[in-house]
């Protein structure tokens, strides 16, 4: 009895619970009174210390799951914190916060309705550029390009997503937005349709690089199998190749739309900051603003109710966001577990 | 020849052209070809292009039944589309006038039109030459179509890159990147920002690494059940595409009152190490689980605990691709200007120092400070109105380029070094 008990209280499980619960409260406290308890914090590292040099093992094992929980533990915290301070704004009227028409800071109107729409052209444009460049390049890298091209273009694609998006923005804004004012002799700077052109170039590597992996990943028998009857190889790969790969490519196409959706910087320095619908609804001439420059563009002076709006488009942002990224996860693992079992 | 099926095709996809012409056409008029509207007169343009170079094609061509197009139609037209393309890009003023009868016909807008109707010929020629060629042809035609959507991406980043440095290399010298700006002497010097982007960077790491790195051995080492690797897949799947503006959000309200009430170096580092840890993660598992299970088995066989052949077997061994994952996933953030904007940085403030030659040596508050950084430097030029100090803004976009390709030439080098190397 005695030695059961010895052994289920021994020293390493008390000093666990000691260093867990110690670290709970501190969590807990940093989180919610945003205090920051230095004794406790010791007592987390002392408790860490001591277990590491008694039982270097579970130590281990048990620092390892803590950093495994680490995403979760951020994606949570973003979710919940987004949600408190984003979910008044839609609390008081929640229909006229996402179709209304009007933004204005000075009366104190804030409804999305101008920035959704700004969004939806915005990507709708990129999209429209970057899926079937983005997909024929994948082809091209994936089945076409012989292996030295190949090990030369997949970096130099990745690169194309390295040009940090501020820079975009400043080139585009020094570029293109001057060519088309130019141009089109039109007053205003910032359209829909010049960061669209760059969004396009800015989505384009992520649609490339998962279709290709999608490419990739269908087995070569099935293709090689075509060929043997005799149908060129543009044939098998349109025939056999692209149906297998179509989810993974729908999962690419997915990513890349959250990828345009939620870059901030080069449309913040293109756009034309204009809250409002353009007129007529369709004119991509017209300056507008989208939900990612909305809230990077005022955020900075914002006070009071404005801010509570400019959360609440951030938690709308994020949520489409997810539901973009979850599908796509979705779609790319039901890929994977086809192929695993045929 | 055409079978019944592609025939069939083809005539829906002829169908769809019309509507499209007819549509676009149809806006246009319903807009009204008047100067004010610009989105009238753009479809105008295509509408007329597409019309245009329809009833050229089926006059001159559809007639024949047995005619197929030779491949030199098609580059033929698509070399004509670059010559268009140049004039209308470099040569804005250089068009034919025509006949001005509203007053609204300029050189501008007849390039524009040229520039479409040779933009549609040229798709319409690739069209006639996939669909009226035997199978071996038309491969020609589809390699030709998806090499060019490599070729058009990668000019674009080669333009750019080279356009930077054509701008931005008169402005750096060595005052530039080793002083700060010096009002009094009119000189411009961006090193505060190098420091503070390279501090972030820094901090980023070193927070990200230890927990990615530990969540990848956690999952490939001990994780016996599927669901966890699952839900760590997908968290850390949806941490890596939340937008970077959420982020600089988060930190606003979550951080930024939590440590000091003001924009910190030290929230910025989080953040940052926020956006790096699902790349981390990412990389780092595929690199721990591509290490053979003969390496694991051979150490435990001899009597390692399972601890001990992580330490000294399998994460040696995976260094290689770890280091590479977590170079390019640095050089992802280190050109973040969203997130930070709100939560780290300030403009013309002095560099971080940590280090003193006098006692105490290491100054811990400089984390507690504001920082600047070479985006955020970036984006307050051209915020102030671009006009006065152009020139400074690309001498900081062409650093900040540099820095970036750096970390992703890095990156590169070291996986093509190992994949050599690499014994399995």
């Amino acid at each position: 009895m005695v030695e059961e008990l010895k052994t289920k209280f021994s020293p390493r499980i008390l000093l666990g619970l000691i260093v867990l619960i110690s670290f709970t409260v501190l969590f807990t406290f940093f989180v919610l009174f945003r205090t920051f308890n230095i004794y406790l914090f010791s007592i987390v590292v002392a408790g860490t210390v001591v277990g590491w040099i008694l039982y270097e093992d579970s130590t281990a094992k048990a620092l390892l799951f803590a950093a495994s929980t680490s995403a979760g533990t951020m994606l949570i915290l973003i979710a919940v914190f987004l949600f408190i301070r984003g979910f008044p704004a839609f609390q008081e009227n929640p229909v006229f916060f996402i179709v209304g028409s009007e933004w204005d800071v000075y009366r104190e109107i804030y409804s999305l309705g101008p920035m959704i729409w700004g969004s939806i052209v915005v990507t709708f444009g990129a999209t429209l550029l970057a899926a079937p460049m983005g997909i024929s390049a994948a082809i091209f890298i994936g089945k076409f390009a012989p292996e030295w091209l190949r090990s030369i273009l997949k970096p130099a694609i990745e690169l194309l997503a390295g040009i940090p998006s501020v820079v975009y923005g400043f080139i585009g804004f020094v570029l293109l937005n001057r060519a088309i004012m130019n141009y089109f002799d039109i007053s205003n700077m910032g359209q829909y349709f010049a960061p669209s052109i760059i969004l396009g170039f800015m989505a384009l590597p992520t649609i490339t690089s998962v279709a290709e992996d999608a490419i990739d990943a269908v087995p070569e028998h099935m293709e090689k199998g075509a060929l043997a009857l005799g149908v060129t190889k543009w044939q098998a790969i349109k025939e056999v190749t692209l149906p297998s790969a179509s989810s993974g490519i729908t999962a690419a196409l997915i990513l890349g739309i959250g990828r345009a959706l939620g870059e901030t910087m080069a449309v913040t320095m293109m756009i034309g900051h204009k809250t409002a619908f353009p007129n007529p609804l369709y004119d991509i001439f017209d300056p507008g603003e989208t939900l990612t420059s909305l809230i990077a563009s005022q955020i900075g002076e914002a006070s009071g109710q404005a801010v509570e709006a400019l959360m609440g488009a951030g938690l709308l942002l994020f949520f489409i966001v997810l539901v973009l990224s979850t599908t796509s996860r979705l779609i790319q693992s039901r890929l994977q577990r086809r192929f695993r079992r045929g | 020849m055409l079978s019944e099926h592609e025939k069939a095709i083809k005539n829906v996809m002829m169908g769809v052209w019309f509507i499209l012409a007819s549509l676009s056409l149809a806006i246009s008029i319903f807009l009204g070809f008047n100067p004010g509207a610009l989105t009238g007169q753009f479809f105008s343009a295509i509408g007329g292009a597409i019309v245009i170079v329809t009833a050229l094609n089926s006059f001159f061509f559809r007639r024949i039944e047995s005619y197929q197009p030779p491949l030199r139609g098609y580059l033929l037209s698509s070399l004509l589309l670059l010559l268009v393309g140049i004039v209308f890009v470099f040569f804005p003023d250089q068009g034919v006038a025509l006949p001005n009868l509203e007053g609204d016909i300029t050189p501008k807008l007849v390039n524009i039109s040229l520039f479409l109707i040779v933009t549609f010929i040229t798709i319409w020629e690739g069209l006639m030459f996939y669909w009226e060629n035997p199978a071996h042809n038309r491969e020609l035609a589809v390699k030709y179509f998806t090499w060019l959507s490599v070729l058009i991406p990668l000019g674009v980043l080669i333009f750019f890159i080279v356009y930077t440095i054509m701008e931005g290399s008169s402005v750096i010298d060595w005052y530039f990147i080793t002083q700060e700006t010096d009002i009094l002497r009119g000189k411009v010097g961006i090193f505060p920002a190098i420091m503070g982007t390279l501090s972030l960077i820094v901090g980023a790491t070193v927070f990200a690494v230890p927990l990615g790195v530990g969540a990848a051995v956690f999952l490939t080492e001990y994780a016996k059940r599927g669901w966890i690797k699952q839900i760590v897949g997908v968290t850390a799947d949806c941490l890596w595409s939340t937008p970077s503006i959420v982020f600089g959000l988060f930190g606003f309200v979550f951080l930024v009152p939590r440590i000091t009430g003001h924009s910190t170096l030290l929230a910025g580092q989080i953040i940052l190490a926020a956006m790096l840890l699902p790349l981390t993660i990412a990389t780092s598992t595929e690199a721990l689980s591509s290490v053979p299970d003969e390496f694991r088995n051979g150490s435990l066989a001899l009597g390692a605990s399972r601890w001990w052949t992580i330490r000294r077997v399998v994460l040696p061994s995976s260094v290689p691709s770890i280091v590479t994952g977590v170079l390019l996933g640095i050089g992802r953030i280190a050109g973040e200007t969203a997130p930070i904007m709100l939560i780290a940085v300030a403009s013309q403030t002095s560099a971080p120092n940590f280090f003193s030659l006098s006692p105490p040596y290491f100054h811990i508050s400089a984390l507690f400070r504001e920082v600047d950084a070479l985006p955020y430097r970036l984006y307050s030029i051209y915020k102030a109105g671009v006009g006065g100090s152009l020139q400074e803004a690309w001498g900081t976009a062409l650093v900040l380029i540099v820095l970036v390709l750096m970390f992703y030439g890095l990156g590169i080098t070291v996986r093509s070094y190992y994949r050599r190397r690499r014994g399995w």
